[in-house]
């Protein structure tokens, strides 16, 4: 064991991204950021970086929630209908001047509705063995009809605050959605140290073996539906705390971001391999990405056309490496 | 260490598949300190056997026993409970998990309630210490799966069931794809497993392995329990003759006489890589040269190089001109024909017609715009041939019967008159009365000319049909049997790597 | 040599002379914050925005630096659209909100770093915001009355309605049943959204064609209107209904050539103008120049809204309206100077109108 030869750096590099496969995108995040610093001087002022971390949030929290629903081997198509509906609770049952008790039970019953819209989802997936993809894209639009059905237009103000204390950083220092950040992160560091990240990547990577070894394949992907399901609720609380209102369609535009974040954060689609640390980086570099062409001010004709480029060429990056490798070869 | 005694009894155990009888009378018995080799021709039932002992496989009759008590295992991991733990033959590792945590998962050392990784790390080295010297020095418990070759994949899996601390741990076929410097590791490590009273029930191919490993074999023929033998009370001789007993010998129409003048068609010399090692042989115009063996020992690899979907290194000459393939169309350019075994997922599109998957390599053919009327007549004309039960040349394939979808695939292939044609055991699933029109056919073939070389897991076609027989056995060619030399005793026992 | 040494020397003072007289002029950059694009008015809206910044420039001796944010997304999106604005450091911010209410806060953070915000073609209720809108209501009162009017308050009728739930429908729809309520011999038949889509519109309005035996009139609005004529023209019944219009080009094309046909036929359109834009750049670079906003002329929901007149109603006969107050207002028929215009003008283009200089100081406080 002691008479290995030393690894050159190189080998040490590819050890690093095939560890973490977010490095790739921890990359493209800091050469994005640095364009937008030059392009922006107070990127890094307190004003601008709570204000793009609460924008950010919501969306952060799909992506993580989305993230352990992919490591499974699936997908779930429905997690912007989910926000939709939890946002339209929270709107319309937590009036101006709502007690915090009333806030409080609120807020558990709409992360009771996420984890029941999950179950949904994890039940049609993994016990009637439906497509994924088709499962949740179907029921997404049960999830917005409700939507629709609690809050018809619009609407909902909650108490002022609540969206001072969110909007506004601790201390004048410390943003909240940066608190929330760390939340997720200590959530998925304890994630991984238990035997369920075991269960999780080796469901993803070949549900077979995995079964055959004695690993519960449906239960954990039931699992992931219900994480995805309560982590969409949690971003209709960031979502609804932030703006302080409903609006039935909050999370139509969602979903697909959702997906490319996670992929972006170096998750693979396939299953089996990949982290939430990824996705909440792919969520940054996706906003980033926005905030660059807004500050470069790329003529708005041009903008989605440019913004779509970039997302490609994000996907392709470590697909290219790979080919650059397998070509060396 | 000490393993807690174990006995195994397994009593008129009965697998049906459907209609197919895979097992119809398994009986073994095994106890601590024991090896027991379980062997069988091709489709005997051992398989099936081993796995119902696993837990893979639930039986549909029959009384299973550990230490007196009857049990059912609803699942491999009820059997492991038990203290039975397997090697599995197709891998039950993750790919994207390292050494460590495939070995660990579902028993990983916890503290307090999290993964304790170091502990892991710590009796992984222990266990690939078990293996050191046989396999590379940079394994370590840290490396993902996937970037292991086959017999480091195989040797983690052999740790694997061994992390269980089995009293009874069944390999089956777990040294296929083992060096014989990691066989010779493993059977050391298997006799010490025996001395600290583990139970051992073997599957395996090898009559060597079998005769250096085994205290005692059971055999299988037919899906029944024909008998156990113990080692050193036995020969070889007498297991292939328990193996192939009371089974007929076929009638074999006699080569034709053109065939001593018949022109060399395929010649293949020293074709070594994708398993296959040093594969040498020559094929004559209208010859039906078979290819046996066990499964799995590089028939279908080496049809594929052939048709240039595998890369191998050697010679290869077709009508004496070099035929060096990058690509199947470039094989199918020179008149090479492959009709594979999965139809399902190497041969047809099984929603699409029958037309369709009849005219699928030829369109080229029809010119632009596609001359639909004579691709039709055409494709009514082979399925005459063929005799084809169809509705008509626009129905699904899937709407066949096996026989029938298996016809599209051989006709959709005849349609380009191949000169050569390889045949990747096709007649798989086939049932009886197609398969004795498909054997029409290939008589038919041979009659005009077209060279073939036909891979078959069934021995009786091989016996039946062949004008010799190449044996493989560890992706190399074993024997050659002709004339008087083929038959079946021959071909079992080169199958099994038995000496003469 | 001398020549050229002249000529260098002679742009030179051009130069510095020029770089003088920009520093002296005072420099507005103003945020426009838009997010939807697939619609000809929108495009109007950002159209306008730019020739009267033009306008202005010229008018005050000023530098006004437009930062356009325009694309199609979510109240996040907007939101962040805001933000980039602010961290910009714009002056003023003019903003279509796609979600009023989701953007309150952000606009007021707006505010409260100093930024003057003007709200158009929505309210929002932001404290410090200040809309720049039309009445909705009363936009669909002046349709609704004059169609009142041509029935002579008897009749059957059906309403054809944008997005339910959607704020400037539900202003609309209340104003119709304001003056609807006024007209005792009017029964509304049918009622249904047509999503402000021109071919749901036309689908819906052909259903209540096939289903309903009596139908006087139709009321609706936007672009829907153009797919109750469509319907029209297709089913052709023996005695049309009489059914409000709208001001936009290819609808006025329309009901010109309806009209050759049978010359009887008659609409309205009233003029949602794009102009409102102008208008609210105008209010906003007033605010930015140190004028105050007189306080008499806030109103609205918030109390914090200047409604601009609707410039433009077109019918082809004149038309007294009377509001809600009883005030009369005489429409004069405009329909052939409307036709004139709409002839040249793409086929989504809106007829507009906006306030002049004066008529936005109005709003101010005289100095």
């Amino acid at each position: 064991m002691t008479t290995r030869t030393a690894p050159s750096s190189t080998r040490q590099f590819g050890k690093a991204f095939s560890r973490y496969p977010w490095l790739y995108s921890l990359i493209m995040l800091v050469v994005l950021l640095v364009i937008n610093r030059s392009l922006q001087d107070n990127l890094f002022e307190l004003f601008a970086v709570n204000g793009n971390l609460r924008v950010w949030l919501p969306a952060m929290l799909l992506a993580a929630g989305q993230t352990m629903v992919v490591i499974a081997g699936g997908i779930d198509m429905s997690v912007g209908g989910i926000l939709s509906m939890c946002n339209a609770i929270l709107a319309t049952q937590i009036p101006s001047d709502a007690t915090a008790e009333r806030f409080i039970t609120v807020i558990a019953i709409s992360l009771l509705a996420g984890l029941a819209a999950g179950a949904l989802n994890g039940f049609g997936v993994t016990y009637l063995r439906l497509q994924p993809i088709v499962t949740t894209y179907a029921t997404s639009f049960i999830f917005s009809g409700i939507a629709l059905q609690i809050l018809p237009e619009p609407g909902g103000r909650l108490p002022r605050d609540v969206t001072t204390f969110f909007r506004n950083p601790i201390g004048d220092a410390v943003p909240v959605p940066a608190l929330v950040i760390v939340g997720i992160l200590i959530f998925w560091y304890v994630l991984t140290r238990t035997r369920f990240r075991q269960y999780l990547f080796g469901s993803g990577s070949k549900a077979e073996a995995a079964y055959a070894t004695g690993v519960p394949v449906s239960r954990v992907r039931f699992t992931t539906y219900l994480l995805s399901g309560l982590f969409a609720a949690l971003a209709a609380v960031a979502l609804t705390m932030g703006n302080g209102t409903g609006n039935p369609r909050a999370g139509d535009l969602m979903t697909l971001p959702s997906v490319v974040a996670v992929v972006l954060g170096g998750t693979a689609l396939s299953g089996g391999r990949g982290s939430v640390i990824g996705s909440l980086i792919g969520v940054a570099i996706l906003g980033s990405i926005s905030n660059v062409l807004s500050f470069a001010q790329i003529d708005r004709w041009v903008r989605p056309l440019t913004d779509a480029l970039i997302i490609v060429v994000a996907l392709a990056v470590p697909g290219v490496f790979a080919l650059v490798r397998r070509m060396r070869r | 260490m000490k393993i807690a005694p174990i006995e195994l009894t397994v009593q008129r155990a009965v697998k049906r598949y459907g209609g197919v009888v895979a097992l119809s009378n398994g009986n073994l018995d095994v106890r601590s300190g024991e090896v027991l080799a379980l062997l069988g021709a091709n489709g005997s039932g051992k398989s099936t056997l081993a796995k119902i002992i696993t837990g893979v496989v639930a039986p549909n009759e029959g009384d299973l026993r550990v230490d007196g008590q009857a049990v059912r295992f609803s699942s491999p991991h009820a059997a492991r409970k038990a203290g039975i733990s397997a090697v599995y033959q197709e891998l039950s590792l993750v790919p994207d998990l390292t050494v460590a945590e495939n070995i660990w998962l579902t028993h990983e050392p916890l503290r307090a309630g999290t993964l304790d990784r170091r502990e892991m790390q710590r009796r992984t080295a222990d266990l690939l210490a078990l293996f050191s010297g046989a396999m590379r020095d940079s394994l370590s418990p840290e490396t993902s799966i996937h970037t292991l070759p086959p017999d480091e994949k195989q040797i983690v899996e052999i740790l694997k069931a061994l992390s269980f601390g089995p009293r009874l741990m069944i390999l089956d076929e777990a040294t296929a794809s083992l060096d014989s410097r990691q066989v010779d590791r493993l059977f050391n490590l298997v006799g010490q497993w025996k001395r600290d009273g583990m139970a051992i029930v073997f599957v395996s191919h090898r009559m060597e392995e079998i005769f250096r490993l085994a205290d005692k074999a059971t055999v299988l023929r037919n899906g029944e329990s024909v008998g156990t033998r113990a080692i050193a009370e036995t020969t070889e001789r007498e297991l292939v003759g328990l193996m192939i007993e009371g089974m007929h010998e076929f009638e074999r129409r006699p080569p034709s006489a053109a065939l001593a003048s018949a022109p060399v068609r395929l010649k293949v010399e020293h074709v070594t890589g994708h398993g296959l090692h040093e594969v040498s042989l020559e094929l004559c115009d209208g010859e039906l040269l078979g290819i046996g063996g066990l499964q799995g020992q590089g028939q279908s690899e080496l049809l594929l190089a052939l048709f240039g979907a595998l890369r191998v290194s050697g010679h290869v000459t077709i009508s004496g001109e070099e035929a060096r393939f990058k690509h199947p169309k470039d094989a199918m350019q020179k008149g090479v024909a492959l009709v594979p075994g999965d139809r399902a997922s190497e041969g047809l599109l099984m929603i699409r017609s029958i037309l369709e998957n009849l005219q699928l390599p030829s369109w080229r053919e029809y010119g632009v715009p596609i001359r639909m009327k004579k691709a039709e007549r055409d494709g009514a004309q082979v399925a005459e041939e063929l005799r084809m039960v169809m509705a008509s040349l626009d129905a699904p394939v899937n709407s066949l019967s096996g026989g029938n979808a298996q016809k599209v695939v051989l006709g959709k292939w005849l349609l380009r008159s191949p000169h050569l044609l390889l045949l990747n055991d096709p007649t798989k699933g086939v049932d009886v009365g197609a398969k004795s029109e498909f054997y029409e056919l290939l008589n038919q073939l041979r009659d005009r000319g077209t060279a073939i070389l036909f891979y078959s897991s069934d021995d009786d076609e091989l016996l039946g049909l062949c004008d010799r027989v190449l044996v493989m056995h560890d992706g190399a060619v074993r024997a050659e049997l002709a004339g008087d030399g083929l038959n079946r005793t021959a071909l079992v026992a080169a199958s099994m790597g038995a000496a003469g | 040599m001398r020549h050229k040494m002249l000529v260098v020397a002679a742009i030179l003072a051009i130069v510095v002379l020029g770089i003088g007289a920009v520093s002296a002029q005072e420099t507005y950059t103003i945020g426009i914050s838009n997010s939807f694009v697939g619609s000809e008015w929108r495009t109007q809206m950002i159209q306008n925005i730019e020739d009267t910044a033009a306008e202005l420039e010229e008018a005050l001796g000023i530098d006004i630096e437009l930062v356009i944010e325009s694309e199609d997304t979510d109240a996040a999106g907007q939101e962040q659209q805001i933000l980039n604005l602010i961290n910009r450091g714009v002056d003023g911010i003019i903003v279509n909100p796609g979600d009023a209410e989701a953007l309150r806060l952000t606009l007021e953070d707006a505010v409260a770093q100093g930024i003057p915000v003007i709200s158009i073609d929505q309210e929002v209720d932001g404290e410090g915001v200040v809309n720049v809108v039309i009445d909705q209501s009363e936009w669909a009162r002046i349709s609704a009355r004059w169609l009142a009017e041509q029935l002579g308050g008897e009749g059957k009728i059906v309403l054809i309605e944008g997005f339910v739930g959607h704020p400037a429908n539900t202003a609309r729809m209340t104003g119709v049943e304001e003056v609807l309520a006024d007209y005792p011999g009017i029964e509304v038949v049918g009622r249904e959204t047509g999503s402000w889509d021109q071919a749901t519109g036309q689908q819906v309005m052909s259903d209540f064609l096939a289903s309903l035996p009596e139908i006087d009139g139709v009321w609706t609005q936007d672009g829907m209107a153009f797919g109750v004529l469509n319907a029209l023209r297709t089913a052709n019944p023996d005695v049309w209904p009489i059914a409000s219009g709208e001001a936009r080009a290819d609808f006025i094309q329309a009901w010109g050539e309806v009209v050759e046909e049978n010359p009887d036929f008659q609409t309205i359109g009233v003029v949602n103008p794009p102009g409102v834009a102008s208008d609210g750049l105008r209010v906003l670079v007033n605010l930015l120049q140190g004028k105050m906003i007189d306080a008499e002329q806030l109103a609205g929901p918030y109390g914090n809204t200047l409604y601009v007149p609707l410039p433009l109603v077109i019918v082809s006969e004149d038309f007294t309206y009377t509001d809600m107050e009883g005030n009369e207002t005489v429409f004069e028929a405009n329909f052939d100077e409307a036709l004139a215009e709409a002839a040249e003008m793409p086929s989504a283009y809106t007829l507009d109108g906006m306030l002049t200089q004066e008529e936005v100081d109005a709003f101010f406080v005289a100095e």
